[in-house]
Formats: structure tokens, sequence, C-alpha cells
């Protein structure tokens, strides 16, 4: 009786803060309605429906032996404590996504978003992961391609493997976009980020020769080596002769991170790869627990409105409508397919007992959403003016810092020029203007809650320098692990054409190889770099239109195995998210291609530069690569969407017999064990 | 602190996954009894956690399958054998 009056307490408390944070209209809210929201849905999301989902559709049976007890070897299939893998599993999901996608949606306001990440993970995000996970495990640890070629035919095995190369490489390409524009004309930041290479590759031999295996020992000393670097970052910019050997343009940016990419695909995994990846997790783990803290210490107003005027599409940070755009610009955070990769590829490995892949799928994908909530409170927390200050390319409100200003205060967010130059020095950056790519805008928003909570004002520029390299430390480890990954991917294919090109430690296949990878992504960022629209406005929608149909055929792999399953009634539970996803992602990538619209549609925006007197060859040829990037994913998908329905209905019409690829059943030697 | 194995601390953490049935079983007193339970098995748990996310429990594993004692070539070898599958998994948007 309790428990049923302290689910009811918890239940009503979510709907009282749904309701103001939906509701409220012309006064500033505060950010704990929008704590309190996320952590009620996601309470009783995990209590019921997770447990619905449990128990009825996928009937966990804490009696058979998982994949890490059968299979153990101490290497990959290790039974391992469900606390170690939801944290295992949780490092491994949470990356920039989470922050960067909620402060490019926060220009329609805050409430899209935040609606959308709680929905988004409650009923999607966390029930991919989830069912994806146990599937997997049910498996021997199969990955997604795997399992799309056994479940649903040769067809869907390809095109799942053609999909995560895809969002691979375009991933990459606007993850390096994002670090291109928080570094650029900033010494500062430059010279933090420059640092963590030398300090990253102290930490490989250091970690190899003096102190052999203790890595959270090695990965303290990098963070106090890191820290060093930002101190020293601003006695950098404040010495113009040293300011000037780190002050980079865009383009020299790119060309900076393509050869880093290319090296760090190339140098052994020890040297680099391996001491940043553990440094960027220190960090990241560290500062999302800081930024948590700051938020419940502070308790900060957020001042930008529920709903902007942008809803229309008219958005200066990227064009295109609340739908579908809100829900493909959020991903991660809200449901993201390339978590289907997660769950599927170590974590299933670890599961010690079959009932725990509901904490570990479902609770660390609502853990991950709490994390864009954050991100969410640290974008709004900003006034609306300074938001569009910096996000706003030049191209759409001028150059210079008085027209910039005039043109953002005519939209109904008064600023002023003098106010950002303020802004600017306090955060020791020369100008915080078109500044796009949300990266800046979540560290500001994050060094006025730190410095607020710690430090006050005299501390914000070391804040905000802070938040930017673990933005951009994060960002790089996703780009030399994400080049690698695409290397063996691509190495994998090509080593059935001609088999020492399969060969990962031949060193022409791996230059050819790695070349490759960083040439398809080099392409899209530097496409991204010479866009006068900032870049983000056609390449994160692209990644949000590649992520999101990866969980398509993440969501039609799933749908499948409940189908034949014999549990056909309880299908909505995966064929709900999918037709959502199916709806947002074919409309955005329609609107994206063909929309007439030269701020949304690619060929439109190609049209209207071959019509201008200068027309540019280059971004002319851009717009329709993006566009016939788009048209292939869908088509793609399509192909698996009809692939899958023709399979279900085979299933359904008993015109095939249901048969699922489970491994057998093995009685556990756990079952005495309780969970 | 003497350092758990993963078996270990599974044994540890079990009340844990009974707690969503909060006060179904043995009353206010027991529930109190639980958390506090918990609350001590927190710090062990959070640093098998730390551990398994920083490769040390791969290494120890390693190590005790081997049966060697941590050294430049044991770790060599260790990186060695665990690199290949690292390197091939995916980081997360």
């Amino acid at each position: 009786m309790l428990s049923i009056l302290i689910w009811l307490a918890v239940a009503l408390l979510g709907a009282l803060a749904l309701a103001t944070v939906a509701l409220h209209r012309g006064e500033q809210i505060n950010a704990m309605w929008l704590v309190v929201a996320a952590v009620c849905t996601y309470a009783v999301g995990y209590r019921f429906y997770s447990k619905f989902i449990a128990a009825k559709v996928l009937t966990l049976d804490a009696l058979r032996a998982t994949p890490a007890e059968r299979l153990e070897n101490g290497r990959d299939f290790v039974p391992t404590n469900k606390w170690v893998v939801f944290g295992h599993h949780f490092a491994a999901i949470a990356g920039p996504g989470p922050l960067v996608g909620p402060v490019l949606a926060a220009q329609f306001g805050y409430l899209p978003g935040t609606l959308w990440i709680l929905a988004g993970a409650v009923f999607g995000g966390c029930v991919q992961d989830f069912v994806i996970l146990l599937f997997s495990v049910r498996r021997d640890g199969k990955s997604l391609t795997e399992m799309a070629r056994e479940e649903i035919g040769r067809l869907g095995g390809l095109v799942a493997y053609l999909a995560v190369i895809s969002i691979i490489v375009i991933l990459l390409a606007v993850c390096a976009l994002v670090v291109v524009n928080a570094l650029k004309a900033s010494p500062w930041g430059t010279f933090t980020i420059a640092m963590t290479i030398p300090i990253a590759l102290l930490m490989g031999v250091y970690l190899r020769t003096l102190r052999p295996g203790k890595v959270l020992e090695t990965s303290a000393l990098g963070f106090v080596l890191v820290m060093l670097a930002i101190w020293g970052g601003q006695w950098v910019s404040q010495t113009p002769s040293v300011a000037n050997w780190f002050t980079f343009s865009g383009p020299a940016l790119a060309i900076l991170i393509i050869i880093y990419g290319f090296a760090a695909s190339a140098l052994p995994v020890w040297l680099l790869l391996a001491p940043r990846d553990y440094l960027s997790t220190f960090v990241k783990l560290g500062t999302i627990s800081l930024l948590a803290l700051g938020i419940v210490a502070l308790r900060p107003t957020l001042h930008m409105p529920p709903l902007t005027r942008f809803i229309d599409g008219s958005g200066p940070v990227f064009a295109g409508n609340v739908f579908p755009f809100a829900f493909i610009t959020i991903a991660c955070g809200a449901i993201s397919g390339f978590h289907a990769l997660i769950s599927s590829g170590t974590t299933p490995k670890l599961i010690r007992r079959e009932t725990q892949a509901r904490m570990v799928g479902y609770g660390a994908m609502l853990a991950e959403s709490m994390v864009a909530i954050m991100a969410t409170i640290a974008a709004c927390v900003l006034q609306p003016g300074i938001y569009f200050a910096i996000n706003s390319p030049a191209g759409i409100v001028g150059q210079a810092p008085e027209a910039a200003a005039a043109t953002i205060s005519s939209w109904g967010f008064p600023i002023s020029a003098p106010e950002m130059h303020a802004l600017a020095q306090s955060v020791g950056e020369q100008t915080l203007y078109n500044r796009t790519g949300g990266a800046p805008a979540f560290a500001v928003g994050m060094a006025h809650i730190f410095s607020n909570s710690l430090g006050g004002q005299a501390l914000m520029a070391i804040w905000y320098h802070f938040a930017i390299m673990f933005e951009a430390l994060f960002i790089l480890t996703v780009l030399d692990a994400g080049t690698r990954v695409g290397r063996f991917m691509v190495q994998d294919a090509l080593g059935h054409v001609w088999k020492p090109l399969g060969r990962t430690s031949w060193y022409p296949s791996i230059l050819a190889t790695s070349a490759l990878i960083v040439a398809a992504w080099g392409c899209f960022l530097w496409q991204g770099v010479k866009d006068p629209l900032g870049g983000i406005n056609s390449l994160w929608p692209l990644f949000g239109i590649a992520n999101q149909l990866l969980a398509t055929v993440a969501l039609c792999v799933a749908t499948t195995i409940i189908i034949k399953m014999g549990k056909a009634r309880y299908a909505a539970v995966t064929l709900g998210p999918l037709v959502w996803l199916v709806a947002v992602t074919f409309t955005a990538s329609w609107q994206k291609v063909f929309d007439p619209n030269p701020r949304i549609g690619f060929l439109s925006h190609a049209a209207q530069m071959a019509s201008a007197p200068a027309a540019n060859a280059r971004l002319i040829f851009n717009d329709r690569l993006d566009a016939v990037v788009t048209c292939t994913l869908i088509v793609m998908v399509g192909l698996i969407l009809i692939e899958s329905a023709v399979e279900w209905l085979r299933v359904l019409s008993g015109r095939k017999q249901a048969r699922v690829r489970e491994s057998p059943f093995v009685a556990t030697r756990f079952a005495e064990e309780q969970g | 602190m003497k350092e758990l194995t993963h078996v270990e601390t599974a044994a540890l953490c079990c009340p844990v996954e009974r707690s969503s049935t909060l006060f179904a079983s043995g009353g206010l007193r027991a529930t109190i009894r639980r958390g506090i339970t918990q609350l001590k098995s927190l710090p062990p748990i959070l640093a098998a956690t730390l551990r398994e996310i920083f490769d040390e429990s791969a290494y120890a594993r390693f190590l005790k399958q081997r049966q060697l004692v941590s050294s430049r070539a044991a770790y060599a070898a260790f990186r060695q054998e665990h690199e290949v599958a690292k390197a091939h998994r995916p980081r997360c948007c």
C-alpha cells in the first residue's frame, strides 16, 4: 500500500513538473522544474514500462545462462557485476551528442527539446537499447549487422553495414566541425587541446614503462597536466607573440584535424588512442557529475522562452520546422541508432544475468537522457540574445558585431555589441560571435553554472576553457576511435576483394584504408568550414538523419524478432517508435533534399548558387553531394523496411515458420543469486 | 581497502535489485537496513566500476589467467591482446 502511495506521489509530482514546464508562458521558470520532471518521468518509465517490457514482451529468464557465463574466457566474455556493466555501458554510450544536440535544438525554446528528450528516451531510446541488448545476449553477443542478416535477410545485413559506415563518416565530419568552430581564433582553447596530444603520448609511455597497468593513476596524472595546460593557456592568450602560434582560421584547423585523424588511425593504439581514451573518459565522468551537482546547487533560472518564433522553420542556428527537425537534431539523449552498436557490442558479453539487461539497457539510456536535459539547461540559462549571437552564422546575422547585435535584437532577443564584447573578455576570447556548432554556447552556459556555484566571475574564463577542453577532448576521442573503427570495417570489406587488404597489421593496407576514411569525413568537414551558413545547418541534420536511420534498422530487427517470438500483440513496443522515426526521418530527408527554401533544401540552395553572378562550383557540388547521400540513406532504409515488412507478413500469415535464432537454453549457475 | 573481484561485488549489491519492491517485504526497518547495506557497498562498487572502465580489471584477469606478475612485458602482452578488440569498438556520438 505504501509503495502504491509513493509511486502515486512520484507520478503526480512528475505531472505537476511537466505541466509547469509545458504550460508556463510569459514568466521565466527555474531549471529544477526540468530536473524534477525528468527524474519523475524516468522513475515511472523505469518502474512500470521497462518492467512491462521485461515481463510481457521479452520474458526475461532468470534461469538462463548468458554468453558471459557460458562462453567465459576472461577476455571478451566475463560475467560482471551489474553496476559495473551499467557504468561501462553508460561510459560507452555517452558521447558529445547529448551535449551538442539539445544546445542546437534550444533555438526552438526549451519545451520541444525537453519533451522529445523525455518521451523519446522512455518510449524509444531506452526500449531500443534494452531490446537490442537482450536479443544480442540471447545470440551469444552478436552484432546488430549479424542479427539483421540472420533475422531479416542478406539485404538487411548489407544495409546495416552500409548504414554503420555512413553514420561513422558523417559523425566524424560533424564532430570535427564542432571542434573547428569551437577553436577557431581561440589561442587559449587551441593551446589546451594541442597540449592534450603530448600529454596523451606521455601517459602512453608512463603507462607502458613506468607504472604498467595503473590506468586510473595515469589518468589522474593526465588530468592534472590538462588542468595545468588550461591554466597555461591563459598566459598564451595574453602573450601576443605566443598567441599568434595558436591562432588559426577554420580551414587551417580543419587541415590540422584531418592530419591528426590520419596519424591517430595509423599510430600504435597504446601510444595515443588508448591514453587519450582513458583521459577523455576520466574527464567526462567527472565533468558530467560536476555539472549535475552545479545545477542542483545553483538551481538556475531559464532565460530562454518555452517556444521561440523559430518553430516556424526560420531559425538561424539551423533552418527547418520544429517537426521534423527538433527530432533529428536531438538523437543521443532521446533515441540514437549508434547505441544499438554498443548494445550489441561489448555489453552483452559482460551481462551476468539475463534479468540485468533491463537495468543496464534501459537504465543507462535514462542516465544519458538526463545528460541531455542538463545540456538543455546549460543552453537555456543563457540570455536568448547571447545564445543566438554565439550560435548564428555570419551568413545570417552579419560579420560586424553591431550588425549582428542589431539583427538578433530585431528578433525580440535584445543584445548589444558591448555586452557581447564584455562576455567574450570574461571568458578569455576575442569574440563569441558566429561560434556555431553548439560547443561554445554549451561552454558559456556551463561556465555560468560553475562560476556561480564555485569561484565567481573570477573563474569564468577558466571554467569556459575547461568546458571547451572537455568537449573537444571528448570529440577528438570519438574522432580517432571512429576513424580506426571505420578503417577496420573497410579493411574487412576489402579483404573479400583482395586478402592482403584485409590484414589489419599490413602497413600499406593500414595507410590506404586510413586515408580512405579520413578523406571521406575530411571532404564533409571541408565542405562545412567553407559553408557561409556555418556548415552545421547542413551537416548536423545529415548526421541526425543517418543516426535515426540506424535506429530504424535496429527497431526493424527488434520488431522482426518480437513477431517471430510469437509476441506480435506486443510488437507496438518497438513498432511505435519505428513508425515515429520513419515519419521523422523520411520527412526531414525529403525537406533537406527538395524543399524550395534554399536554407533548407540542398537542391534549391544549389540552384540559387548556380543562378548567382559569381557561382561557386564547389558549394554547388557540396549541396548536390549532400542530396545524393541523403537519398542513398533513405533508399537503403526503405529497402530494409520493405524486407522487414515482407518477413512480418509471411510470419503472421503463417506462410513462413517463425524461427528465432537464439542460442539454446543452458541453466545458469548463478540462479541462487538475487537479481 | 581489499580489491574486490567482479564476482564478489556481484554478491555485495544483491539487495539493490529487489529495491523495486521497496516496502513489500519486512517493513520500514528492513528497508532502512537494506538502504544502509546498499550505501556501505557503494564505494567498492564504484571502485570496481572505475577499474572495469579503465581496463584495470581486464589487466588483473589477464595476469591471473596467465599466472603472471605485473611487469612491462606483461602489460605489453596484455595491451597487444586487448588492443585489437578495443580498437574495433566504436565510441558513441
